[in-house]
């Protein structure tokens, strides 16, 4: 893949300080082909290389450029890059029979063939605009939809392996930045409401571990619900857990200043000086330097580069990626602690008395 | 809301469960909930609470007491004649093999759909170019094509029918349902939806059944 191409994620400060980035994917498969579970490798290379062969078509349409590769051809570190980067699920990650991908250059945009359904189309951006990103995801499908026969009943609507997607297919999600959330015990009752509203709260983690009090919220329905009203649903309560969000962040300033303030600059001055950093130490100390700065206890420096992105970069195999070490043997700790030294001064500084 | 099984922990998973026309709301909480799951399945990762398949978890739990009690073998023997899918393989992990699976365990699916989607017909985009499957009843084994295709083969007697006719009239059904029985908010809803459909419908600007953004 190339580099320097300036992805979704890299955008700087477009998010609101809660709504980090939002998610489409909608789930699609092709007739003539059985799904994922009863489909042979035969079959499975010549889906991925029939749905592949339409990327020409898709730059043509989205007019700029598009990648695509066999996903199970990459090695692990790429994939794990990909992974990462949210440009693959985990479940495509995983799976030994040939899976490809058709990605556009700043990622926004992908085409997921053969994971647990055909094809998965995604579209991701940074911020709360929702609308936006899944205008973007439903070109993918109008084209899609041109070059083959999608498989869809008139009762059931568009068909998937699994019932959780039946219907629209679609699967709309927000990334929340919810630490004060869910460091006042509140985050239960939460969840159990957005059950109400068809709708589920989940901390992201990669696969083991949670990521840095990032949580997702998306729709759990897909059958008997119109797309439009999916969108609604989540617009609305994604702003209201922002709100609360930025209350709870607010209460606890106002009586815990002192005690906050001190936090933010002992987490500053480590992840500032330190040699070797865990992952989910330096998330920790990076949370706790976000916070710092909405409070205006630190300042950004205005440069277009967040911590959301650090936070990104700092995942192993897209440390890799982006300092390119030339030891071929590698200490992840020492290399996060150092991008994160070359980095953090930059973007954020003291403020100034 | 409390765990209606501990009676102890508040509910974290609370869904409106419809049998026979009749609503009754659950709740679990999470350690219930993950009981229920696990139950009966030898995981690894008991301790793992997936939201996702908790609601799954519950529902399998439903429909092995279902199929207990109606038919106890006539499920097990069914194979769905295109991809080999059994009803057994079905119920482990719920993934379907092919979409010809829908209309093999047609009786089983609408079942689970109920529990766990607001309603089991379709409303929303409609594709251009797909190939129709008849999803309602089960593929014979001779049966060599599936009943209908999207842009040219339809089968016979629906030749005017567009992929998203069915919708509209399947929501005027529910409006009259809803009227009768004087579920006034259902029924705007529901005529608000119709009144949209037919308006794509009459604008012929817009591609088919495709919703304006
Ligand atoms: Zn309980
Ligand atoms: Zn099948």
């Amino acid at each position: 893949m190339k580099k320097k191409i300036k992805k979704w994620y890299m955008e700087g400060k477009k998010h609101d300080d809660v709504i980090v980035s939002c998610r489409v994917r909608l789930a699609r498969n092709i007739s003539g082909f059985n799904f994922g579970k009863k489909l042979t490798d035969e079959e499975a290379e010549k889906l991925v290389n029939k749905v592949r062969s339409i990327k020409k078509e898709i730059e043509g349409r989205e007019n700029k450029p598009f990648y695509s590769c066999d996903v199970s051809k990459l090695s692990v570190r790429e994939k794990n890059v990909l992974l990462e980067s949210h440009a693959i699920s985990r479940e495509i990650f995983q799976k030994k029979q040939t899976t490809g991908l058709i990605l556009s250059e700043d990622e926004t945009m992908s085409v997921r063939i053969n994971g647990r359904d055909h094809i998965g189309i995604a579209a991701i951006n940074m911020g709360s605009d929702l609308k936006n990103v899944a205008a973007m995801a439903g070109r993918l499908d109008d084209l899609i939809d041109t070059k083959f026969k999608y498989a869809y009943s008139e009762k059931y609507g568009y068909l998937t392996s699994s019932l959780t997607d039946v219907g629209t297919g679609l699967k709309a999600s927000y990334m929340l930045f919810i630490p004060a959330i869910a460091k006042s015990g509140n985050l239960k009752t939460l969840e159990a409401e957005m059950a109400r509203f068809g709708l589920a709260l989940e901390a992201v983690t990669d696969g083991d571990r949670q990521i840095g009090y990032l949580y997702r919220l998306y729709n759990r329905r897909t059958l008997g619900i119109h797309e439009s009203e999916i969108y609604e649903s989540l617009e609305m309560i994604a702003s209201q857990i922002s709100s609360l969000e930025k209350q709870i962040r607010q209460r606890w300033f106002e009586s815990k200043g002192t005690e906050i303030e001190e936090k933010v600059y002992r987490s500053y001055g480590l992840l500032r000086y330190s040699r070797s950093l865990k992952y989910s130490e330096a998330i920790g100390l990076l949370t706790m330097v976000e916070f710092g700065r909405m409070f205006g206890i630190l300042r950004s420096t205005g440069l277009d580069y967040d911590i959301q992105r650090l936070m990104m970069e700092i995942q192993p195999a897209m440390l890799l990626e982006t300092c390119t070490p030339e030891d071929r043997e590698v200490n992840f700790d020492r290399l996060r602690a150092e991008h994160v030294r070359n980095v953090l001064p930059k973007i954020i500084t003291e403020k100034e008395e | 809301m409390i765990c209606e099984i501990c009676h102890e922990n508040t509910a974290t998973i609370i869904y409106t469960e419809v049998i026979n026309g009749k609503k009754t709301q659950r709740c679990f909480c999470d350690k219930c909930a993950a009981l229920l799951n696990n139950s009966g399945k030898d995981d690894k990762d008991k301790l793992e609470v997936q939201v996702g398949s908790i609601l799954s978890g519950i529902l399998s739990k439903y429909m092995e007491r279902y199929i207990e009690n109606r038919t106890p073998n006539k499920f097990d023997k069914t194979v769905c004649p295109t991809c080999g899918m059994t009803f057994s393989e079905f119920m482990k992990d719920r993934l379907l093999g092919c979409p010809d699976c829908y209309g093999v365990f047609s009786m089983v699916i609408e079942k689970q759909l109920k529990t766990i989607q607001p309603g089991t017909t379709h409303v929303g985009k409609v594709p251009i170019n797909a190939e129709i499957y008849d999803t309602e009843t089960p593929k014979k084994p001779d049966e060599k094509k599936k009943k209908g295709t999207g842009a040219k083969g339809r089968p016979k007697g629906t030749t005017k029918k567009t992929p998203g006719g069915k919708a509209v009239e399947t929501l005027k059904e529910e409006l009259r349902v809803a009227v009768e029985k004087e579920d006034y908010m259902l029924a705007a809803k529901l005529r608000d939806k119709i009144k949209e459909l037919e308006n794509e419908k009459k604008d012929k600007k817009v591609v088919h059944g495709r919703k304006k953004t």
